[in-house]
């Protein structure tokens, strides 16, 4: 018990390392690929972080002021430096604009103009009322006067909820002027999509989000659930890869930054609070998994219980009657299923079927190389066991197959047990080689997709759900041999010292 | 005092290993098995050369079993370089260490075990540039050292307990002379059952991984000729009947080994 609860103890941190290494490996793998999900400017983004800590993370304020230096001094970057300014929009007004006064007459120049698309952006004026530099200087410092009090976060939040209460031009042009400084809030009154209103509200605030990203489009008040639903799923991972971008670290904020702003704490983010990310396709992985996750499992099932059962069961009497033509026949049987690679063996059985039929073909094609295997095992253990004194105390005593059979039945059981949870992996693979043969829509197609895609987000949850899934199955395992038995618990508890 | 050493002579040693052979090669299953692991080395070697003095060249039945032949034994070769010192460093690491240095080995060996085949072969080919062989040898040899270091901590731990292990120490012999005369032999002899096994799993998955159309497609191996006969391309009877033949060989003598390991006359109904 003892040992147990330990074990458990350990797979918290186990996964933990699984998840860093297979991140690792994944982004590794990433890097050399040219194709982006749907989100390719939040991907970039997402690609530029570091791996797993990131120092000094950045924020709105740390954003705008090294661009608006980079603009001021129309070195190399400057082009690249003015892109940035104008995405980061309103949110850096109240960086910049006060600081205006304190760069050069040139630089001064340089960044009103390169801030003059936001102006625009945000409806405050046309092209043709603004002349010159001295005209764009003389407009930001005319706008800061005018309404920089209303660059406050409690103005922005009665300028959100207004809005989400009721569409009107008015509401609309009041966020409009703010531009990106009211995103963070824009985003957080989005919520959670389960009714009709929830939809009206969702296309009222959409009204205002989309001309700030191409991730977060208009969504019509009366569009079905599901889209909504989807819409705001991929605003989410938009605002979840480039949020602090707008938004400004301090205190606390900063030091969860260290973590969260990473690609790991990214994906670790999507994962724990967005039903395990989403796939490069926009659907949710967690969907995904219970969707095509059933017949996968009805596979790999099939193979440990049907397949394992069998095959200990088989082995057992096949040990028992070596000389007997069960025993003669099923090593040679056992081998020669064992031996056929699994692909040749789920075509073969597989392709003769037709329709539904395929379902209990794929399941035999499952279940015959466990039993094969698992044969063997036990019917070699049966005849370890059968060379035993308690099995020479039996035979002295008359005993026959049956009784041998049953007899052993509790020791030589341990070798289905003890490949229960490390065989694992294996028949998942070979739940894959099936789902092929049979053209069963299970994990294996969306996952030899989603390797394709490089789906870091599929690959990564698979990879979890897997090691879980292992990691129960081996402790379940170990937990039933010591149960079966008494020598291993008392080796298990005995263990300490080292080898002396 | 000069401390006691129960070392078993050369000779001695050699009479076992002769002694373990033989049991092992006893029944003609085990020795046909052993025969055609022979031939398939011998295919390997000089297979390629073969297959292109033949008339249709490696595209014929015969060309793909000769090619495939090396193409498997690479595999195999680099499976069993990998996995079998590995596994087996590990595994008398963590055999014959305290409860810490176990339980941190047995967890790694844990985690390193998570991952299926199937998913490592296409991760560590769009990570590491290296020839499909020694990719398919990598992502192969991770699971077969764990099973290796599985089987070797186990027989190091029950070693570890045993009576002439204790008494070899009450008489003075130093934890190494007992761990080089004792432990390890009876270690060793896992490996090869572990090893059998390896390269029937190699094979199997070899074909699993080109049908499934990760890490790339090879016409020369086995598997890749299979794999491009089950999608609708040309029979490949020859490479199926020497892969099911090699890992069928492998199978049995991987069970003969393990026959070998227990002496002990069989003693159950007949």
């Amino acid at each position: 018990m003892r040992h147990a609860i330990g074990r458990i103890l350990w797979l918290g941190p186990s996964l933990a390392l699984v998840t860093v290494i297979a991140f690792v490996l994944l982004v590794a793998a990433q890097s050399g690929s040219a194709g982006l999900g749907t989100d390719v400017m939040a991907e970039r983004h997402l690609r530029e972080l570091p791996l797993f800590l990131n120092p000094s993370p950045e924020d709105v304020q740390s954003l705008s002021e090294k661009t608006v230096r980079l603009v001021a001094q129309d070195g190399p970057d400057a082009a690249r430096a003015t892109m940035t300014l104008q995405r980061l929009g309103g949110a850096a007004l109240p960086h910049v604009l006060p600081k205006l006064v304190a760069l050069s007459p040139e630089g001064r120049a340089r960044v009103a103009q390169a801030l003059m698309p936001i102006a625009h952006r945000m409806g405050l004026t046309g092209e043709e009322d603004v002349r010159g530099a001295d005209g764009a200087i003389l407009f930001w410092q005319r706008f800061w006067e005018d309404r920089g009090l209303d660059f406050r976060p409690a103005v922005v939040r009665r300028a959100v909820r207004r809005a989400a209460l009721e569409a009107s031009a008015s509401r609309r042009e009041e966020l409009r002027e703010l531009d990106t400084y009211a995103l963070p809030e824009l985003m957080e009154s989005l919520g959670d999509v389960h009714t009709r209103e929830d939809v009206a509200r969702i296309a009222r605030l959409s009204a205002s989000l989309a001309p700030l990203s191409a991730s977060c489009p208009v969504i019509a008040v009366d569009a079905p659930l599901e889209v909504a639903r989807g819409e705001v799923a991929r605003c989410r991972r938009w605002w979840s890869a480039t949020g602090t971008d707008f938004v400004v670290l301090d205190g606390p904020s900063r030091i969860a930054a260290m973590v969260s702003e990473t690609q790991y704490g990214k994906w670790l983010a999507d994962a724990a609070w967005g039903g395990l990310g989403t796939t490069t396709e926009g659907t949710s992985v967690l969907t995904e998994l219970d969707r095509r996750g059933r017949s996968t499992l009805l596979l790999v099932a099939a193979g440990m219980l049907g397949g394992y059962g069998a095959g200990a069961l088989l082995g057992l009497l096949a040990g028992v009657r070596r000389q007997h033509l069960l025993g003669l026949l099923t090593t040679p049987l056992a081998i020669a299923i064992a031996a056929t690679p699994p692909a040749v063996l789920s075509v073969f059985i597989v392709g003769t079927q037709e329709g539904s039929g395929n379902t209990i073909a794929a399941v035999v094609a499952m279940v015959l190389p466990g039993l094969a295997l698992i044969s063997r095992h036990e019917r070699a253990l049966t005849r370890a066991a059968l060379r035993e004194e308690p099995a020479r105390t039996l035979v002295a005593f008359g005993a026959g197959t049956l009784g041998m059979a049953r007899g052993h039945l509790r020791n030589s059981t341990t070798a289905a047990l003890a490949l229960l949870g490390s065989d694992l992996p294996v028949l998942l693979t070979v739940s894959f080689v099936v789902e092929r043969a049979a053209g069963i829509d299970g994990l294996g197609a969306f996952t030899l997709a989603a390797v394709e895609r490089r789906d870091l987000a599929w690959l990564m949850a698979l990879g979890l759900v897997v090691s879980l899934t292992v990691g129960v199955a081996q402790i379940l395992s170990d937990a039933l041999l010591a149960a079966l038995d008494p020598r291993l618990s008392a080796a298990l508890s005995a263990r300490g010292a080292g080898f002396e | 005092m000069s401390a006691a050493r129960p070392l078993p002579s050369n000779r001695a040693r050699t009479r076992r290993t002769s002694g373990f052979a033989r049991r092992a090669l006893a029944r003609p299953a085990a020795r046909l098995a052993l025969a055609l692991l022979t031939v398939w080395i011998v295919a390997a070697a000089i297979g390629p050369r073969l297959a292109t003095l033949q008339r249709d060249g490696a595209s014929s039945s015969l060309g793909l079993v000769l090619l495939g032949a090396r193409d498997s034994a690479v595999i195999v070769g680099i499976v069993l370089a990998l996995a079998l010192p590995g596994g087996f460093a590990v595994g008398v690491l963590a055999g014959a260490g305290g409860r810490g240095r176990d339980t941190l080995l047995a967890r790694g060996l844990e985690v390193a075990s998570f991952w299926p085949t199937v998913l490592l072969v296409p991760i560590l080919t769009s990570t590491l540039s290296l020839p499909r062989p020694l990719l398919l040898g990598l992502a192969v040899a991770l699971g077969e050292s764990l099973r290796t270091a599985r089987m070797v901590r186990g027989e190091v731990q029950r070693q570890r307990f045993a009576p002439y292990v204790v008494a070899a120490r009450a008489l003075g012999a130093s934890r190494i002379d007992v761990f080089r005369a004792h432990v390890v032999p009876h270690a060793t002899t896992p490996i090869l059952v572990a090893a059998a096994f390896a390269g029937a799993t190699t094979i199997a998955t070899d074909t699993a991984i080109s049908f499934l159309g990760l890490a790339g497609g090879a016409p020369t191996s086995w598997g890749g000729a299979l794999a491009s006969s089950l999608a609708g391309g040309p029979p490949a009877i020859g490479p199926l009947v020497a892969a099911v033949a090699t890992t069928a060989a492998f199978y049995v003598l991987a069970g003969a080994l393990a026959d070998a390991i227990d002496p002990r006359p069989f003693l159950g109904p007949r």
